[in-house]
């Protein structure tokens, strides 16, 4: 089955384009949400996620000069939070801070995202970590092929084969009769 | 080779379908959560290695003892919890997520009575088949708005969007649900000025059975009845009532009735009589439905309400209708004809038309329906499953205000809930 074309009238991803000369500040602002979804997607934890975006921006944040005039600062936290999210290490590290910023009531409890919206991440989750990446980059940020390659920092054919074989799993899995799957 | 290079026994496109509907749906649901929240300050946010180092150590210890926690209420919980989690949070998720899937059957499980037979799952499926058709696949739905027992939602589809209702009963379950357009950011004021040229215009279209002009001003996928069944419908009115004379001034119905927010009745003069054409305005200024009032007809239907008994009526009538042609008794069928349908079908017409069914599928051996597919001021159609020994056919009758019957076809097949298919 083709994918479906993106929705014409709905609100789509901002382009990936550099930023030249924008404040931190602002980009901070608005592409926090965003990147902490992503990384939600992909690591199952709000404080977590958090954690990680957090992480992303600082690095970000240090090398913006360069990052604002010369790369592409949107493609580069998510590509930081995307390999964060999916290595076990950093997302163990992560966790232990988030935990105790929740001990200490820095941030309030995230609303509740549903329970078939959980199941189905936790089925990205269970996928081999690039087809996990594509998968949330895909369909969450409505990325193109070109786009996600990018951010991935690998070739589009790459990203075609791993979407592919992403949705193959996802079918099977979704197809899979009630109890199988546990 | 690789094991992934044998892709033995690789699911069907319908269920990658589903992968696509269930992954936007979810990647909703996700963005919905983080909606609103504000970034926490990046100024405190960074630490040191040493002070990473003190929180290491810290939650460490909390891992361990929260974690043992965890592990215990986990396994509890999977004692008490099914292996899936339960499918939705509302009702118009529940049913938006059921369309996306193909899961039609599922829907109308809990209607019963008037409800059932207005929208059966069949019903739903050849509605939601227009939808896509005009929009394009299924997206995602919005938060609902709840008024009562009806919940909307908007379904955001690949070319545009489409207002979902679902009314539940008192014990949780859908007891009825219908699509209608999204009003626009600044729908129209539907005085005269504004509703009378449009009405005209699709007059004119329809009188000289212009298909191109028909609908020019209409909100097609919505339109009751279907555009290309009234024109066919209208030729049949113009055979019983003769040609156009002349069309009249527009009058908008002084009421506001229940179906549409504005209602204009154009009188067309006909050679043999006077047929009013109804022509009903939705919030955006678009024509949602456009039909023939004949004369005679009750004031209910120049008014342009409707009354459920009327529903009622058709559907007992129908019925009698399918037992009538099973057992051939083609004069009690044609007795309830009003002026369109004789004009335009005899009983004689109606025996030559069953024989040749029954010569070439076989005996009757059951029905099933009646189910409601138009239900306006002008008209009720409704449509019944015909089973024979060698294949099937399918019945669509409509009747007027008056519980006539104006138009009757029999149609090859399954049933499809699409006039005039």
């Amino acid at each position: 089955v083709p994918l479906t074309e993106p929705d014409s009238t709905a609100p789509t991803a901002e382009p990936l384009l550099p930023y030249t000369g924008e404040a931190f500040d602002r980009f901070y602002q608005r592409e926090f949400n965003a990147t902490v979804t992503l990384a939600y997607v992909l690591s199952g934890r709000w404080g977590v996620a958090e954690e990680l975006a957090q992480e992303a921006f600082l690095v970000a944040h240090r090398q913006w000069d360069k990052l604002s005039h010369y790369e592409q600062p949107r493609a580069f936290v998510r590509r930081l939070v995307a390999n964060a999210a999916v290595s076990h290490h950093r997302r163990v590290a992560a966790e232990a801070r988030a935990l105790v910023r929740l001990v200490a009531g820095q941030r309030p409890a995230p609303a509740a995202v549903g329970a078939e919206a959980t199941a189905f991440w936790r089925l990205v989750r269970g996928l081999p970590r690039r087809q996990a990446q594509v998968t949330a980059l895909f369909y969450l940020e409505d990325r193109s092929v070109e786009e996600i390659a990018a951010v991935l920092g690998c070739a589009e054919a790459t990203v075609k084969v791993h979407l592919h074989r992403a949705r193959i799993a996802l079918a099977r899995q979704l197809g899979a009769p009630e109890g199988e799957d546990e | 080779m690789t094991s992934d290079d044998f892709e033995a026994l690789a699911p069907d496109g319908g269920a990658l379908a589903i992968v696509d509907d269930q992954a936007r749906a979810a990647a909703d649901a996700v963005r919905r959560a983080r909606v609103g929240a504000p970034p926490p300050p990046l100024g405190g946010r960074p630490m040191g290695a040493v002070g990473r180092l003190r929180v290491m150590a810290l939650a460490l210890v909390l891992i361990a003892t929260v974690g043992a926690a965890i592990a215990f209420g986990t396994a509890a919980s999977r004692r008490t919890t099914p292996a899936h989690p339960p499918r939705s949070q509302t009702p118009t998720d529940k049913v938006a997520h059921e369309l996306a899937a193909g899961k039609f059957a599922a829907i109308p499980d809990g209607m019963s009575g008037y409800e059932q037979l207005h929208v059966d799952a069949l019903g739903v499926k050849a509605e939601w088949e227009r939808l896509t058709t005009a929009f394009g696949p299924y997206r995602s739905v919005g938060p609902p708005t709840v008024g009562g027992s009806q919940f909307s939602a908007t379904l955001t589809m690949s070319r545009g969007k489409v207002e979902l209702a679902v009314v539940v009963g008192v014990n949780g379950t859908v007891t009825n649900v219908d699509f209608g357009p999204v009003i626009g950011p600044h729908p129209p004021v539907l005085d005269i000025a504004y509703v009378a040229p449009r009405a005209l215009a699709e007059i004119h279209a329809l009188v000289d059975g212009d298909a191109t002009a028909f609908g020019e001003h209409v909100e097609r996928p919505f339109l009751q009845p279907a555009g290309s069944w009234m024109l066919s419908l209208w030729q049949q009115v113009t055979r019983a009532y003769g040609p156009v004379q002349s069309i009249g001034s527009p009058a908008l119905v002084p009421t506001v009735p229940p179906l549409f927010p504005a209602v204009v009745n154009v009188p067309v003069h006909m050679q043999r009589g006077e047929v009013t054409v109804q022509v009903g305005f939705d919030e955006n200024g678009l024509i949602g439905s456009v039909e023939p009032v004949l004369p005679g007809s009750p004031s209910f239907a120049l008014a342009g309400t409707m009354l459920g008994a009327a529903a009622d009526d058709a559907v007992a009538l129908a019925r009698s209708v399918v037992t009538a042609l099973g057992g051939r008794n083609f004069d009690v069928v044609t007795s309830h004809f009003d002026q369109v349908a004789a004009a335009n079908l005899t009983a004689q017409s109606l025996r030559q038309e069953w024989d040749a069914l029954t010569g070439r599928l076989g005996v009757l051996r059951a029905t099933d329906g009646p189910a409601i597919m138009c239900f306006t001021p002008g008209l009720t159609c409704l449509e019944s499953g015909l089973t024979f020994d060698h294949g099937s056919a399918h019945l669509q009758v409509a009747f007027d205000p008056g519980d006539q019957i104006e138009q009757l076809t029999i149609l090859p097949g399954p049933p499809t809930r699409n006039l005039g298919q």
